[in-house]
């Protein structure tokens, strides 16, 4: 990726961006979700998406992938529309969104990362088992690998969900607070596996919660508050002004 | 309703009439227990009651149009109005306010109901409301299929054996789409294998189950097929391979149980069936392994043993700590328990060597001991 000399100036539009997000509105009933969001996720970069309870954050990446009905606007994905780009996008869902009674073990949840690559009809194989193993083992969990999901703990069971991103092998990888309620070794665990895929130029855009770690762990933050509050590189951006108008409560207010 | 219409016959016939019921009845078992694996990992037990109760409208009309009840329009017409159902139940529920329960609750008995009045102004076709409630398992064997005249068996064997071969080839071939669908639809729909799409062929089939299964067990009982031995199983197993097998095995033990029960009790066959696969879910409720309610005590009480255990030992080495005896009296004093259990939890930790137990009847700790009560206080 090249980098620009002049890095004072406007630094978003410098960047390679493969997500590109036009006057993006969704509403849930009669409330507006997201009000008319313009955002560009640059490529490469550790991206955290924060705001208060209810903001739109988790609907934003939705939004992305079409998981949730798009009032209006546009997103585009490696410039044409998600489901042309599918294969390069994975998504690592809230733990509470699928049921942990269900019967299945560790390994067979992280190979499902690997379905959308076999395509319809084909069954998994040896390869994807194998494949998925090692993507188990890069969390720390081979020795789980046959353990009955509802038996992992918590953190455990978010290392699964980030195993089967792997297993993915994405460009783009959106997470939705894969740290929050999450025990240490998971926190480090997943942390250090972001690190080496933003090395290798993968693009992480995260929801995120705990504001004290922003800076530590992100180098990009997209502030939301149903309206873009604000974007860009965390030191330029991350600032106590930009902090109150994303958390104060008038800003929902205004959207009406 | 009497088990058996009462007709004379010979002994060989009465043999293979017996085995056409039991064929029958192995079969809707089996087909509506592999099906309903998917509808109880789902949490769509309401959604296949909608759907087999509404399978009537389709039925019913379809035997006015041909003026019998030939198989094929019987089951285009019920697998039509079971996509009907699920349907304007999705359409209601995401469209307003209301849940999916009360969705449900809406549609199906407007569609039943409207099959009802036109049951009941059939006057020249031949098909009646207990039919429709209870099935007719009994007439089975009298209900043949003819191929250009020529008598080639037992009608309800043929579609029902042709829609185990279709059961079969549906969960085998979809098996990985029907599972990431069914465990994680965000999945499904992000890797591009279209989970609403997988949801209408389910349904399709639920619907074609329910029509088949409808003749010979009705509209209320074939809920007990789709959904009991699939509970059972759920808590049976942790392996979804294994959950299908073992509730198609579980349906087809109520259905051969449930019949045998029938013909020594004079009693419905349907009915007795739903019953005995109801024995086997509450027998299941109880004793499984894992999930069984006896395991589930067991377990709590040893969780409460070990707790107990540990607090024992932490007392044990505070009071040496202290400098101060503890006897069995000062464990019941101290925490409050009762003279027998503070005995036995004492004799306990005696056997397992963490205490010693002097000739004034102190409890003092082994090495052992107090390894276990750090363990514990840490």
């Amino acid at each position: 990726m090249m980098e620009q000399k002049s890095s004072e100036k406007n630094s978003r539009a410098e960047k390679k961006s493969s997500v590109i997000i036009r006057n993006l509105s969704v509403t849930y009933r009669t409330e507006p979700a997201l009000w008319n969001i313009d955002l560009d996720l640059p490529d490469g970069k550790m991206i955290a998406i924060v705001g208060p309870n209810g903001a739109g954050k988790s609907t934003l990446i939705k939004a992305v992938m079409g998981l949730v009905p798009i009032t209006a606007g546009k997103v585009s994905v490696f410039g044409k529309s998600y489901s042309k780009n599918r294969n390069k996008v994975a998504y690592v869902p809230q733990r509470g969104s699928v049921d942990w009674d269900f019967p299945t073990d560790a390994l067979d949840v992280v190979e499902m990362g690997l379905y959308g690559k076999l395509g319809w009809f084909h069954r998994p194989n040896s390869k994807t088992r194998d494949l998925a193993l090692e993507c188990l083992d890069k969390v720390g969990l081979s020795d789980y690998a046959e353990r009955q999901i509802g038996e992992l703990s918590g953190g455990q069971q978010q290392r699964v969900f980030v195993a089967r991103a792997l297993a993915q092998n994405a460009q783009i990888y959106l997470m939705d607070e894969p740290l929050n309620g999450v025990d240490a070794i998971t926190e480090k665990t997943i942390l250090s596996i972001l690190e080496n895929l933003r090395k290798e130029g993968k693009t992480i855009v995260m929801v995120h919660h705990d504001l004290q770690t922003v800076d530590k762990y992100f180098d990009w933050v997209v502030m939301v508050n149903r309206n873009l509050i604000a974007t860009g590189p965390i030191k330029e951006v991350f600032t106590k002004t930009n902090l109150d108008r994303t958390y104060q409560e008038k800003q929902r207010m205004s959207i009406q | 309703m009497k088990s058996k219409p009462q007709i004379k016959k010979g002994a060989i016939m009465e043999i293979s009439s017996d085995l056409i019921i039991i064929g029958t009845a192995v079969l809707v078992a089996a087909n509506c227990a592999s099906i309903g694996v998917f509808l109880v990992l789902r949490q769509m037990a309401m959604m296949s009651d909608a759907i087999s109760h509404a399978v009537l409208l389709g039925i019913v009309i379809a035997i006015f149009a041909v003026g019998g009840r030939e198989p094929i329009p019987v089951i285009v017409g019920g697998v039509l109005s079971g996509i009907l159902t699920v349907s304007l139940v999705e359409l209601l529920y995401r469209s307003g306010k209301l849940k999916q329960d009360s969705s449900i609750g809406i549609i199906f008995p407007f569609l039943f109901a409207i099959g009802v009045i036109l049951v009941t102004q059939a006057g020249n076709v031949h098909i009646d409301a207990q039919h429709v409630l209870y099935g007719s398992i009994e007439f089975a064997p009298f209900d043949l299929l003819y191929l250009d005249e020529l008598n080639i068996g037992s009608k309800s064997l043929w579609v029902l054996g042709i829609l185990a071969i279709a059961n079969v080839s549906f969960i085998g071939i979809l098996y990985k789409e029907l599972k990431i669908s069914t465990f994680d639809k965000s999945l499904a729909l992000g890797v591009g294998l279209m989970p609403l799409l997988v949801h209408y062929l389910l349904m399709i089939m639920v619907a074609t189950t329910a029509v088949v299964a409808f003749e010979s067990v009705g509209a209320i009982l074939v809920i007990a097929f789709f959904i009991v031995p699939a509970s059972a199983s759920y808590l049976l197993t942790e392996r979804l391979s294994r959950m299908l097998v073992l509730s198609v095995s579980l349906g087809t033990v109520s259905a051969v149980i449930g019949y045998l029960f029938a013909i020594i009790a004079d009693v419905s066959i349907s009915g007795s069936m739903a019953t005995t696969a109801g024995i086997i879910f509450g027998l299941t409720w109880v004793f499984a392994p894992n999930r069984g309610l006896i395991s589930r005590w067991r377990r709590i009480s040893k969780q409460r043993f070990e707790i107990d255990l540990g607090i024992v030992l932490t007392l044990i080495q505070n009071e040496h700590d202290a400098d101060r005896q503890v006897s069995t009296s000062t464990i019941s004093n101290s925490l409050g328990w009762s003279k027998e259990y503070s005995k036995k939890l004492a004799e306990f930790v005696k056997a397992q060597k963490f205490v010693e137990i002097d000739a004034q009847g102190n409890l003092i700790l082994t090495g052992l001991g107090l390894k276990k009560a750090e363990n514990f206080s840490n």
